[in-house]
């Protein structure tokens, strides 16, 4: 990795944290102007981000795939682009960013410690349909982290007992909970069309490369797990009337699951996707 | 003749039932976990499986209930036939459903009916001449169909996004049945040829094969013939490639297909697949006489041993003799652009055996040969002269193929139908009040994403008034 990449780098994840701190000093100190802070600062460091993915991309001659510093950033940067869009799409959204953006930092600070070495790209994974199971799985993520903060936001706003009465007047001037869980619902939803393509281009892939869609490999497994647990969420939503509390916590539940399946599987697991996770 | 009609009714609530899926797809999840946490046969080779059996005892009994193959096992196409027959008369019943819905979507409400909708609003209207034309007018800017019967209105947007649930679970239907019959009437074989050899289809020709109880034999007379083989293809674009061989299909004399497989690059012909799979190296042998006249020899097959060298044991014909040999392919060490190596002064360690007894054991370079003995009243030798190439080919006949992909590119226009086009109804109805003044009741409702809606209808009754303040101002 060059000094300028890691410099970029260094000071992109430097405002993620920035603008994680305002988000939790503005729910902390309940000042809403100040969540608008935490957005520029995200939208500051998205900038230097996308310039240390692009030198990384020039010097690789490949998209940001293949080393797990590689796909935690580049999760990171699809979550990040995909969270600015949405909040100047639609305002309300921008209360996720107190669950988002301390995870982005997260992962970028994970992404760091991780080996920084360029990786040579294989024959095999020279397709087009490589391109699009690793784009649609950071689209996912991105979705589904958005929604699964909405639904975090929905859960303090529910509970019982509030920490102070300034705290409920200062998360009364956040979207209703219906609003909450109707959005989470929306950027689930999203999630997973995203999901399923992903999960159909890698089998397309699969199919060109070794002649096989499906093999049982524990990656293989786990994106379908994470896929029956968000169809069981929409599932219920649709069909039995869940909403609210039970979708929201059901949410949580599938995050873990689906972070296994992007992240943990390949470390846990000897399979396709193993090699390349240095 | 009741009790039957009660049976045939219980079975189809029973199978139609949305529990039922739930239960089955948390199955299909905990199989699929046992599936990632039990060392699986298919993961795993053969000698490596006895090892980790002979360290985990409970893998042996793991083993003889079928969960070192339990994507495979009886249990887990138990829980998927009974989720395919779940789906099925879940796709029947929502798919009557939806048909109804649409049927019966296209009727008119009165003011007492409209009152009852959770969204619901009055606006009046001084002027009665056009409040017809502006309710459709700001319900069309919406993108509504609208329709009007007298002083009724219904609008409906999104209409068909009824058909996204049951078109996904047809789907879901389609794809695994599909996997089910592509796996039943599936044929995989796998070719192993040398730079120039060529293999028919028949089954003796295959080194492996593998047939699902549905397949048909139906042999085409085709021919396959590897022209050349390269470790480090490079496309049209410069592009490294990988491994690549030149096939050509041959059917009674005549090439019919050439072209070149590599990794995402296959073959397909009249049904049939072809895919690059392994490679490895074809050195010759020859077993000659004093003058140099060749009485035996061929290209033999040399195996990977996943340290840079290929090892290879073949009887040495008319001499009773076994070769063990391991091929040195780069031993001057030639590394292309991509730090990919290519062979450079081969060099063979070969290994004679008479029964158990070594009686030759040295290195020899290309061209090179050692006497052997003597058969008749010639002295022998037996040398290294040539090094080709091997690969192996999949030949893979899936019908199901078609099917699955198509069903996945559906199931996914479907989901995008089932969450991006909810449909959304809209009623309106013209009351004409006792002062001469015109009321519209409005109402509306939508299958999903209630709050959206709620704030799109709110935007029209402001607009209906935002008109209604424009006509009083006039």
């Amino acid at each position: 990795m060059g000094q300028l990449e890691w410099v970029l780098y260094l000071t992109a994840s430097s405002l993620y944290a920035i603008s994680a701190v305002w988000y939790i000093l503005s729910v902390a100190f309940k000042k809403e102007k100040w969540l608008r802070h935490g957005a520029i600062s995200a939208a500051l460091g998205i900038l230097p981000h996308s310039l240390a993915l692009y030198i990384r991309w020039v010097e690789s001659g490949h998209g940001p795939y293949m080393t797990m510093h590689e796909v935690f950033s580049s999760y990171a940067w699809v979550s990040v682009a995909v969270f600015l869009l949405a909040i100047v799409k639609i305002k309300k959204v921008r209360i996720a960013g107190l669950v988002v953006m301390p995870i982005i930092f997260i992962m970028m600070g994970i992404g760091a410690t991780l080996s920084t070495e360029i990786m040579e790209i294989p024959p095999s994974l020279s397709s087009f349909w490589l391109i699009a199971h690793v784009g649609f799985a950071k689209l996912t993520f991105g979705s589904i982290l958005i929604g699964t903060g909405l639904a975090v936001i929905y859960l303090l706003k529910e509970r019982k007992k509030p920490g102070s009465e300034s705290m409920v007047q200062f998360l009364n001037r956040f979207p209703e909970k219906n609003i909450l869980d109707e959005l989470s619902y929306q950027f689930v939803t999203a999630g997973f069309l995203f999901l399923s393509v992903m999960i159909a281009a890698g089998a397309i892939w699969a199919y060109q490369t070794w002649g096989r869609y499906w093999a049982w490999d524990p990656i293989e497994s786990w994106s379908l797990i994470a896929w029956l647990v968000y169809g069981i969420y929409l599932h219920q939503r649709l069909n039995a009337g869940w909403k609210g509390k039970k979708t929201a916590w059901l949410l949580v539940f599938a995050i873990f699951v689906l972070v296994f399946s992007l992240f943990g599987t390949g470390i846990v697991y000897e399979g396709l996707h193993t090699a390349y996770m240095v | 003749m009741d009790d039957i009609k009660q049976l045939i009714k219980n079975v189809s609530l029973f199978f139609r039932s949305r529990k039922l899926a739930i239960v089955l797809i948390i199955l299909i999840i905990a199989v699929t976990i046992l599936g990632t946490i039990i060392p699986q046969e298919h993961i795993y080779t053969h000698r490596h499986m006895e090892e980790m059996k002979e360290q985990n005892q409970y893998l042996i009994y793991m083993d003889m209930i079928g969960f070192t193959e339990i994507y495979t096992s009886w249990l887990f196409f138990g829980i998927m036939f009974l989720f395919l027959i779940n789906t099925s008369f879940c796709t029947f019943n929502m798919s009557r459903n939806a048909i109804r819905k649409l049927q019966s979507s296209g009727k008119f409400r009165g003011k007492d009916s409209i009152i009852k909708l959770q969204n619901n609003a009055s606006v009046s209207f001084n002027n009665n001449d056009s409040a017809n034309e502006k309710v459709i007018h700001i319900l069309r800017k919406k993108r509504y169909n609208v329709k009007q019967d007298g002083s009724k209105i219904f609008a409906v947007k999104n209409r068909f996004g009824v058909l996204g649930t049951p078109l996904f679970h047809l789907c879901i239907f389609l794809v695994i049945s599909s996997i089910a019959y592509g796996g039943m009437s599936r044929m995989e074989g796998k070719l192993q040829l040398a730079e120039g050899q060529s293999l028919t289809e028949q089954h003796q020709d295959y080194f492996y094969v593998s047939e699902g109880p549905l397949f048909k034999e139906q042999h085409k007379n085709l021919v396959f013939r590897l022209e050349k083989f390269d470790p480090y293809f490079k496309d049209d674009k410069g592009t490294y490639r990988g491994a690549a061989s030149k096939i050509a299909i041959v059917k009674d004399g005549l090439v019919v297909k050439r072209d070149v497989v590599h990794s995402n690059h296959l073959i397909v012909y009249d049904g049939i697949t072809i895919f690059q799979n392994e490679f490895g190296f074809s050195p010759l042998f020859l077993l000659k006489n004093e003058s140099g006249g060749v009485i035996s020899g061929s290209y033999v097959y040399a195996e990977d041993d996943e340290s840079g060298r290929y090892l290879s044991v073949f009887p040495v014909a008319e001499t009773g003799l076994t070769a063990q040999v391991t091929l040195y392919p780069n031993t001057s060490r030639v590394i292309l652009e991509g730090g990919y190596d290519i062979p450079k002064d081969p060099m063979v360690y070969l290994e004679l055996f008479n029964g158990q007894e070594l009686v030759f054991d040295g290195v020899l370079g290309m061209n090179q040969m050692v006497a052997i003995g003597d058969i008749g009243s010639e002295t022998v030798t037996f040398g290294f002269y040539d090094l080709k190439y091997w690969s192996i080919i999949s030949i893979v006949n899936d019908k199901g193929i078609p099917y699955i992909f198509g069903g996945f590119y559906l199931s996914l226009f479907s989901i995008f139908v089932m969450f991006f086009f909810s449909p959304s109804q809209v009623w309106a109805s013209l009351e004409q009040e006792d002062n001469g003044s015109t009321v519209i009741y409005i109402g509306g409702r939508s299958d999903r994403y209630k709050s959206s809606f709620k704030d799109e209808f709110n935007i029209i009754i402001t607009q209906l008034e935002g008109e209604e303040m424009k006509n009083g101002s006039a």
